[in-house]
């Protein structure tokens, strides 16, 4: 037999089975492979919102979403650029008996070193941060012996603006940057009485948040110094719950505030808080508002876990994604509660890193 | 050798009584044929059937007598010039957006298979057809729906289907031809059965559970017809009716626990949903020759999607304690459906096809279509979030002819194809309420897609 007709026969042979292996390579490539459902769409930055992990916070403390590795109390935190602006507290060495009446799960502040305001810097391709600085403690005779409740904005002109919360009131403080050193505006609070500001501004001026009697109000200011009350308790009330059993809101407290825009509404006010309920539980939860004014209020918390939530604050990331900073409840190695200060995202199903690998 | 250019409509005229007596007859039938029927759901649906008939706009009720007429109007077998298979393949490629974020939405790739085979007795002609779209990556797909995830409701599951139609046809006299058929589906019920003993101690230690999981697949069938009336050599027209379906989802979990051998735990879960809906649609349509190489289809479908039901499940959840050591709740959940809003359109589909060469062995058609579909759905304003927009399709395609092939083939070859765009025109969908759970977004987005089908006749 000749090669060529060796090579003729294995011609032959081939191309049937060629005609096979293409055949099983299209048919293969077009078999079925299932697909995920659609994925969630949130622009309405209501939530639930998830708590980030440990790969995307640099962050390995618990609880899981924690922001900030702090070994005192903190009564939450919010983010102003690339910082976090918190509560510091340090436990007591030798701390006095638990203040009777307090809930199991509420923090005795006696129990720790009178609060001061501290500032932390974002750890880099992270949303967590590391340790804080005091920026800000209570050395005026209106503030007593604590200042609490920050909230930072930046000024066009650059400027840092630190609103505080202190036994008389609300203060304010300016540093020339965000990262620049506070010093106190005035030489009283600009709002007497009140607590937990959240200030936003627009082109109408500056809006002011803050908590006072268990309601939350709203004052308005044109050059964010000097604070008009225009309303003293915005309704907030959740809709009418399907279950009569379900426990009574009593109270509102740590506002919130961000405006933000979708692509039918160029702003939207939405104003995040922390209720709290007839039967000792607590939780963060929102409203919305075309005018800052008229809220229509979200029925359920923003966080979905099983702990309480509170003192929410809100951040915006430039392509629209929410930042939520929060409060979950906790305890310390001691058994002493505490709220710890975590963040969360909604869209919910947004990543900024891969999540963490089980071991 | 001239050959008619357009064989199954060769010239014919008749009498205008007998066509007056045709009309009424046929509009007596076509009254019969409208009336509202309950049937099932198919891809074509979504992406016509055919090479010609895509490449057209889906411009060929009037005067389509290839294997699409199974799905395009089953009265146009009949007057196909002889048997005739055809197999092609689809492929459809989405990209469909939601605020700029690429959906999640499956290619659709079927091959398309169809077959005519028409007998003549005396001087009447009967024709049987087949038509088969067989998709290539699942036979079937039922997704729930979760209300607060926006789904391209018409490209994501919709298609994922087998379409199998089987028609008839008759052409009793040369002008007229009539036809009919059915197509096939299934919906789903499914029952999961848990029965045995529950250890509240050590559940996973002590517990003797046993399972039993039926699924029924029940053929639904619904009806098409249509006719053709080839008025003078130079005009058609036919009307066809497709009839409604409505693919079903039901599916029951039963719990019969004994718990600790001191009380049997009941559970059950009810939940039914539509997974597919076709609406009712009739397709009045006219084709105009003004001169033999060129050919213009006009046509318009109506679709009654006002009759859509809820796509939202109904559920019901039961639990019951016997004894009733404990209390426990009785109806401790479910859901109700929520109506969609939807509304009948109206779409206009115009088809021209040009005759380009012409010779003894060769005939090459060059084909240009398009259609606008109106959306049926509304802005979604509410708590569902079924994202649609009106649709913008422009087709281009050809058919070449190979008629000189005997004694190898005595009949024709004809290979089709086509490519075709449709632009799903951007919508803002604006909540009611501030505070819903996604918020406003915009979706939008365009569909490519291009296919080749290869077709035999025997004369």
């Amino acid at each position: 037999m000749s090669a060529s007709k060796i090579t003729k026969r294995s011609r032959r042979a081939w191309t049937p089975l060629r005609a096979l292996v293409l055949a099983s390579i299209l048919g293969c490539a077009s078999l079925g492979a299932e697909t995920a459902f659609p994925d969630p769409v949130q622009t309405s930055g209501v939530g639930p919102f998830r708590p980030l992990d440990s790969t995307e916070t640099g962050i390995t403390a618990e609880p899981v979403g924690r922001v900030q590795e702090t070994t005192g109390a903190s009564g939450g935190g919010m983010r102003a650029g690339d910082f976090f602006f918190s509560v510091e507290s340090q436990p007591l060495a030798e701390p006095p008996a638990r203040t009777p009446g307090l809930l199991p799960t509420q923090v005795d502040w006696a129990r720790f070193a009178p609060r001061r305001i501290a500032r932390a810097a974002i750890r880099e391709g992270f949303h967590g941060f590391g340790a804080g600085t005091v920026v800000l403690e209570a050395n005026e005779a209106w503030e007593g012996d604590a200042v609490f409740d920050p909230w930072v904005i930046a000024l066009p002109d650059g400027r840092a603006r630190l609103y505080y919360a202190a036994e008389g009131g609300i203060g304010v403080a300016e540093a020339p940057s965000l990262d620049g050193t506070f010093t106190r505006v005035g030489d009283g609070p600009v709002l007497a009485d009140a607590a937990g500001p959240s200030v936003v501004a627009s082109e109408e001026g500056f809006s002011m948040y803050f908590e006072r009697d268990g309601a939350i109000g709203l004052a308005t200011s044109s050059d964010g110094l000097a604070f008009t009350v225009e309303i003293e308790a915005l309704t907030l009330d959740a809709p009418p719950s399907e279950d009569p059993e379900a426990p009574g809101e009593t109270s509102f407290h740590r506002p919130g505030a961000v405006w933000a825009s979708t692509v039918a509404h160029d702003r939207i006010l939405r104003l995040y808080f922390e209720v709290r309920r007839d039967d000792g539980t607590f939780a963060a939860t929102m409203a919305a508002s075309l005018d800052g004014r008229d809220f229509e209020r979200l029925a359920a918390p923003v966080y979905g876990g099983e702990e309480s939530s509170g003192a929410p604050a809100p951040f915006l990331l430039p392509d629209g994604t929410t930042l939520l900073h929060f409060t979950i409840d906790a305890r310390g190695t001691n058994r002493e509660p505490f709220r710890a200060p975590v963040v969360g995202v909604a869209p919910s199903f947004l990543r900024f890193a891969d999540p963490p690998v089980e071991e | 050798m001239t050959k008619n250019p357009h064989p199954t409509t060769s010239p014919r005229t008749l009498p205008d009584s007998i066509r007056l007596r045709a009309s009424a007859s046929l509009a007596a039938l076509a009254a019969l044929l409208l009336a509202p029927s309950l049937a099932h759901a198919t891809p074509p649906d979504t992406y016509g059937f055919g090479a010609r008939a895509r490449a057209l706009g889906g411009a060929v009720t009037a005067d389509v007598s290839d294997s699409s007429a199974s799905y395009h109007n089953p009265a146009g077998l009949a007057a196909s010039e002889g048997i005739q298979l055809a197999v092609g393949y689809v492929d459809l490629h989405p990209f469909l957006d939601i605020d700029g974020e690429r959906s999640s939405v499956e290619r659709f790739g079927t091959l398309e298979v169809g077959m005519v085979a028409p007998v003549k007795v005396g001087n009447v002609i009967t024709a049987f057809g087949l038509g088969l779209m067989l998709p290539d990556q699942r036979l079937a797909r039922t997704r729930s729906t979760i209300v607060t995830r926006p789904r391209w409701e018409m490209y994501d599951t919709r298609s994922q289907r087998i379409f199998l139609a089987a028609n008839l046809a008759i052409r009793p006299v040369e002008w007229l031809t009539i036809g009919a058929g059915i197509a096939f589906q299934a919906p789903s019920e499914l029952t999961l059965d848990i029965r045995g003993d529950l250890a509240l101690d050590d559940p996973e230690a002590n517990s003797r559970l046993e399972h039993q999981f039926k699924g029924d697949l029940t053929s639904i069938r619904y009806p098409a017809a249509g006719f053709q009336i080839e008025a003078t050599d130079w005009l058609s027209f036919g009307l066809s009716y497709r009839g409604e379906y409505t693919l079903a989802n039901r599916i029951v979990a039963l719990a019969d626990v004994r718990v600790m051998r001191i009380a049997t735990l009941e559970f059950l879960l009810d939940t039914f949903s539509t997974s597919l809906f076709g609406p009712q649609q009739a397709s009045l349509s006219f084709a105009f020759r003004p001169i033999p190489d060129l050919r213009i289809g006009l046509e318009v479908t109506w679709y009654d999607w006002s009759a859509h039901p809820s796509l939202i499940p109904t559920e019901e959840i039961v639990l019951g304690l016997d004894p009733p050591i404990v209390e426990v709740p009785g109806n401790i959940g479910g859901r109700s459906a929520i109506p969609l809003g939807l509304h009948d359109t109206f779409v206009p589909r115009i088809g021209v096809e040009y005759t380009a060469v012409r010779t003894d062995a060769v005939e090459l058609d060059l084909r240009v279509g398009y259609y606008y579909e109106n959306s049926p759905f509304p802005v979604q304003r509410g708590t569902t979030n079924f994202v649609d927009g009106d649709e913008h399709t422009t087709s281009i395609g050809f058919g070449l002819r190979l008629t000189d092939l005997e004694p190898t083939l005595p009949g024709h070859l004809q290979i089709n194809g086509y490519l075709l765009w449709s632009r799903i025109v951007e919508r803002t969908h604006v909540k009611d309420s501030l505070v819903d759970a996604v918020g406003d977004y915009t979706a939008g987005g365009d569909l490519l897609g291009l296919g080749l089908q290869l077709e035999v006749a025997f004369r």
